[in-house]
This record gives C-alpha cells, sequence and structure tokens, in this order.
C-alpha cells in the first residue's frame, strides 16, 4: 500500500487513451489498493488510473465513505436526466467548473475478480463515474466546462484589492 | 474527482454576500442548485452557517474584535473567524476542536499558511471562555444596528424582545394551502406521508407550519400547487377581504403571486384579477406560478404601479402590497438590518405614497383598496395610512371586526382593527411583521 504521486495537467499521460484490463494479477491487485489509498489521501471521490501514470482502464470511486466501487474497463451502458453543476479534479488542483453531466448514469464494468456486473449511479455517483471514465479517453472535465474555470487564487486576489481601495 | 469541501463552500459564499454584496437568500439558491448532489446534512449545514453568520453578524464581529484588540484582517481570514465563531456558540454538532482544525485547513487551502496559528490561536482563546460571554448591548446580543433596534422598539411595544428573539429562532417554514384545489385535511395526510412535521397556524386555518423536510422544491404538495409558500402575515389579507361583488381585481405589485393565488383562491372563480409588476421577467414568474396554482382568471401584466393604466380603472378591489423597508420579514432575509439607512426610509414612505395616490383611481364607487406592507416602522404604516385618508376623502377606513370571527380579533389588536387596520408583530402572533389597512370608497 502506497500513496502515488498525482500527475497534473500539462502531463501527456492525461491526455492519452488507456488499455483495456486482460487479467488482474497482483500488480494489478497493488495498483488499485494504491489508487484507493491515494485517493482518500486526496480528499478525493473519484481516482483513474493514469491519474497516477497507468495508462490502463481502472478506475475507483467513493462518493460515500467506505464504500469503494472499483470499476474494471468500465462502459457506459446508460445515460439520462441532466444535472449542472461546479466540479473539480484532482489533477486540476486549486480549480473548479460548471460541468453539465447526465443525472442517471448505468455502467457495466468488471470487479476485482474479473465478475462482471453492472452500476447504477444517480446525482453525485453519477457525476464521478462519468468524470473517472472520460479519463480512461484521455479527457479532462475541463474541456467540457461552460463558462470559465474558476482559479481560486485569482479570487482571493480580486477580495485582496478590494480591501486595499477601503 | 476532487470531493467538494463543504466549508470551503460557506466561505465562498460569505465573501460573495460580504465583499460582492449579494443577498444572502440567493447566494444560498444559487449554491444548492449548483451542488444540488451534495447530502441532505452538507446541504443543511450549508444553508444554516451561512444564514446564521449573516444573521449574527455584528455579534460575531463584537467577539472577534475583543480577542483580536481590534486588529484588521483580510476578508478571508474574517469570514473563516466569523463562520467558526458562529459554530462554537450556535452549533452543537461539530465539537469545537473539530471546527477549529477545519479553520486551519481552510486558511491553508487559502494559501495563506503564515496565518494558521493566529487563526488557531484566537478561535482556542474564545472557545475555552465561550461560556462567559455576555452581551448586555442589546444591539450586539440580537446583532440589529441601533436604527432598528429602535424602529422594532417603537412599533412592537410589549412584545419588543419576543420580536428580536423570534427574527433569530424562526425555524419553521409556513405554506398556505390553495382551498380550490385540496382540503388543508388531505394536504395534512400527504405532508405526513413525506416525513414532514406539521403545525396548525392558530390565526389563519389555510396556513401550515412545517418542519423535518429536505428541499423546498421537492415537496409533493408544494410542486403540485396545493401549497404555496405564504407567511401566517400577509394571509391575513384573506381575513379581511370583502368576497361579494368582485368582479374586477387588481393586484399592483404582485411578483411572485402569492397574494394574488390567495385572492384568486377565495374570489369567485368568475371575477378577473390582474396580477401586476413593473417587468417581464417578474410577470413571467407570476405566469409560471399562477399555472402551478391552476387558476386561469389570473391575468398576469406588465404595469407600473406609480403611472395611471386605463386598464385598471373601475375596480372592485386594489391590493397594494408596497414595497417597503422589510423590517417584518429580518428573520428570514438578515442582510435586510444592515442595508436600511435613514435616507432609504424616508424614499420608500414616498414611493408608498405616489403609489397608493395613483392606484386609488382605480377603485371604483363601493370599491376597496387594501394598503398593505411586510415592515414595522410607523412612518411607512400608520403614518401612510392617516396621509391617505386626509388626501381622500372619499375614502373611509373599513372596521375590520366586522369580517371576523371574535377568536381572530381576541388574538390581534381590537382597536386597530376598528380603524380599519392590523398589525402582525412576530413577538405576539409567531410570524413575519405585517401591517394591513383596508378602505372604502364612499357611494356617493
Amino acid at each position: 500500500m502506497a500513496i502515488r504521486a498525482i500527475r497534473v495537467m500539462g502531463d501527456s499521460v492525461l491526455n492519452k487513451k488507456c488499455k483495456e484490463v486482460k487479467e488482474v494479477n497482483d500488480r494489478t491487485k497493488v495498483l488499485i489498493d494504491d489508487m484507493i489509498d491515494t485517493m482518500r489521501e486526496a480528499n478525493g471521490v473519484g481516482l483513474a488510473a493514469p491519474q497516477i501514470g497507468v495508462l490502463k482502464r481502472i478506475v475507483v470511486i467513493e462518493t460515500e465513505p467506505e464504500n469503494v466501487h472499483v470499476l474494471i474497463n468500465p462502459v457506459i451502458l446508460e445515460q439520462d436526466g441532466e444535472q449542472v453543476g461546479y466540479e473539480g479534479c484532482l489533477s486540476v488542483p486549486g480549480k473548479s467548473g460548471v460541468v453539465k453531466r447526465p443525472n442517471h448514469v448505468v455502467v457495466k464494468a468488471f470487479d476485482i475478480d474479473m465478475n462482471e456486473y453492472t452500476l447504477e449511479g444517480e446525482g453525485l455517483l453519477a457525476r464521478a463515474i462519468c468524470h473517472e471514465c472520460g479519463h480512461l479517453e484521455g479527457e479532462l472535465y475541463v474541456d467540457l466546462v461552460e463558462g470559465e474555470l474558476i482559479d481560486n487564487e485569482e479570487l482571493e486576489r480580486m477580495y485582496e484589492d478590494e480591501e486595499d481601495e477601503e | 474527482m476532487e470531493k467538494t469541501n463543504i466549508r470551503a463552500l460557506v466561505l465562498e459564499a460569505l465573501l460573495l454576500i460580504d465583499v460582492e454584496k449579494e443577498y444572502s437568500h440567493k447566494v444560498i439558491d444559487m449554491a444548492l442548485e449548483k451542488y444540488s448532489y451534495l447530502s441532505k446534512a452538507d446541504r443543511g449545514f450549508f444553508s444554516k452557517v451561512v444564514h446564521g453568520v449573516v444573521e449574527y453578524r455584528l455579534q460575531l464581529d463584537d467577539i472577534i474584535k475583543k480577542y483580536n484588540n481590534g486588529k484588521r484582517v483580510k476578508p478571508v481570514i474574517r469570514e473563516i473567524l466569523r463562520m467558526s465563531v458562529y459554530q462554537m456558540l450556535y452549533m452543537d454538532r461539530v465539537p469545537d476542536r473539530a471546527v477549529i482544525n477545519e479553520a486551519v485547513n481552510l486558511v491553508k487551502i487559502k494559501r495563506l499558511q503564515g496565518l494558521t496559528g493566529f487563526v488557531n490561536g484566537i478561535l482556542r482563546k474564545i472557545s475555552s471562555e465561550k461560556e462567559e460571554l455576555k452581551f448586555d448591548d442589546l444591539s450586539i446580543r440580537y446583532s440589529m444596528p441601533e436604527l432598528i433596534l429602535n424602529i422594532i422598539r417603537d412599533n412592537t411595544g410589549e412584545y419588543f424582545n419576543e420580536t428580536l428573539e423570534y427574527f433569530l429562532n424562526t425555524g419553521h417554514l409556513s405554506i398556505r394551502v390553495n382551498t380550490s384545489k385540496s382540503s388543508v385535511e388531505d394536504v395534512i395526510k400527504d405532508l405526513e406521508a413525506e416525513n414532514i412535521n406539521v403545525k396548525r397556524s392558530k390565526l389563519n386555518s389555510d396556513i401550515l407550519y412545517i418542519t423535518g423536510f429536505d428541499r423546498v422544491d421537492d415537496i409533493e404538495v408544494i410542486k403540485s400547487g396545493k401549497c404555496y409558500i405564504t407567511d401566517t402575515s400577509s394571509s391575513m389579507i384573506s381575513k379581511v377581504l370583502r368576497v361579494r361583488d368582485i368582479k374586477k381585481c387588481v393586484d399592483v405589485c404582485a411578483a411572485p403571486g402569492g397574494k394574488s393565488f390567495l385572492l384568486a383562491d377565495k374570489l369567485d372563480k368568475s371575477s378577473k384579477i390582474y396580477s401586476c409588476d413593473v417587468s417581464e421577467n417578474k410577470v413571467e414568474l407570476i405566469r409560471e406560478n399562477a399555472k402551478v396554482q391552476g387558476f386561469s382568471n389570473i391575468i398576469p401584466s406588465v404595469a407600473d404601479a406609480r403611472i395611471f393604466d386605463e386598464r385598471f380603472s373601475d375596480a372592485d378591489l386594489i391590493l397594494a402590497d408596497l414595497p417597503c423597508s422589510g423590517i417584518g420579514i429580518i428573520g428570514k432575509k438578515p442582510d435586510i438590518k444592515y442595508r436600511l439607512e435613514e435616507e432609504g426610509l424616508k424614499s420608500l414612505s414616498n414611493l408608498q405614497k405616489e403609489i397608493l395616490d395613483n392606484v386609488s383611481k382605480y377603485v371604483k364607487k363601493n370599491g376597496e383598496l387594501i394598503f398593505s406592507t411586510c415592515t414595522l416602522n410607523k412612518a411607512e404604516n400608520e403614518d401612510n395610512m392617516l396621509l391617505f385618508l386626509k388626501n381622500h376623502k372619499d375614502f373611509k377606513a373599513v372596521d375590520l371586526t366586522e369580517r371576523m370571527d371574535k377568536e381572530t380579533i381576541k388574538m390581534l389588536e381590537e382597536s386597530e382593527l376598528k380603524n380599519g387596520y392590523m398589525k402582525l408583530i412576530p413577538g405576539r402572533d409567531n410570524c413575519d411583521g405585517f401591517f394591513i389597512a383596508v378602505f372604502r370608497r364612499d357611494n356617493d
């Protein structure tokens, strides 16, 4: 078990398409454990393998504490509804932006024993599934942002300027 | 994907309110819509802290000033201190240790590492001494600027302290049953089926007080138009209404429509109700709400209440619920108390007078004019009423005791009712502060 370094935007690994997982061996299991640790340490609700530099179709999601979903080779089967809200990414630190996502998705994936299962998600879980599956295609949410990406530091400077004028 | 840090969200909202001067209820609504996936607990925490920090701002700043020797701090640090002190004083659910840790964490997120010690120190000190905090000054205790405090004192008499308490602890939402769509009993059953707590208002049997729900917009009886969010205070208009012989009625400042729906519910369905406001946006809002409520006799119309408009002549009833200082609704919109100034109050009185003078021309003989505000300020209420009666000799105040049952009269002030008006006082009536006066145009 270990915490691995999270790659940030600009790192080309984040723009590449990931490869299918053929079998889960001991190395894959260690990778998945590390992904979970890294996600928790970074205060995330989801993490995709390319975010720690591994180009494999693996995603971990934990939108509710202690309920981790491991999705290997995930495929979104259905999506409907709509939710519009702010989203942030561990690979794009300090920023957030408004992204429109389906409010309900059904995804097919394999678990850690390579058994196929389907997972249904609403609200935050649906958002996280879409966000993480995007990573496997080399996509970042910043390309989907409506309006501007908010930079927290910029916001901060704005408030301080105001203070100086008083 | 990154987790939404609910405390960072609170901080952002507070900065919008304090630095960008946005209204807190708007910021809360906006954020809850944007972050619709937040859990019920997170949404509740967010609303309570943002509303509470604005509500208690004077008191929180007074405490912080004492422990900070009056030094000025950056807006970000000021808001972090305010939200933390508020939680330590008014939210038992989060232990102080956790509040302080989260505060320090926020300072780090904002990349102000150099100030973690300062924030940690001041919050620890306040936490250890909070039981001894005393507020002798009423303005600090109730976080109410002196100007407003004095107006409330002059207008609530023996219910002064209770009124200030009510503003800080409203705690329920008041909804009115659209009796054209459903009975009160059926609505109560529907609400209880959704696990929502219901209490009935003593003053108006159509009004229910509800608590324990998550999102207002998700409540079935509201979605279906069986109920509309209306405070007991403004619902009292239905008690003073002369129902018979009303064919044409104009609600001159109607958006978002609550009082027009109350009229439509109580008046004959063949009556026409012109529901007016100044902008197309506001009128669109009335149109949408009227559709949900199911009233086809409401005619949403863009109109400026200060300017004579031929369409509204020969009306049997004019409802003039006018722009006002809003002192009666400070419990719901705490921003109001920090924004009012003497100048603004005066110009509001003048605006009300101007509107009353104009809309009184629409009232036909034997027709009536209802004047109401959601404020507790004699200069806007009683003074304007007397001035109106003095300048318009053809109008007389209506004896309201003739329109109400004995039980209701007992709960209010009989001498006021006899003289054509009523005041709703939060500390006595457990509702917003409100004023209603009714005038009739003579037959001759």
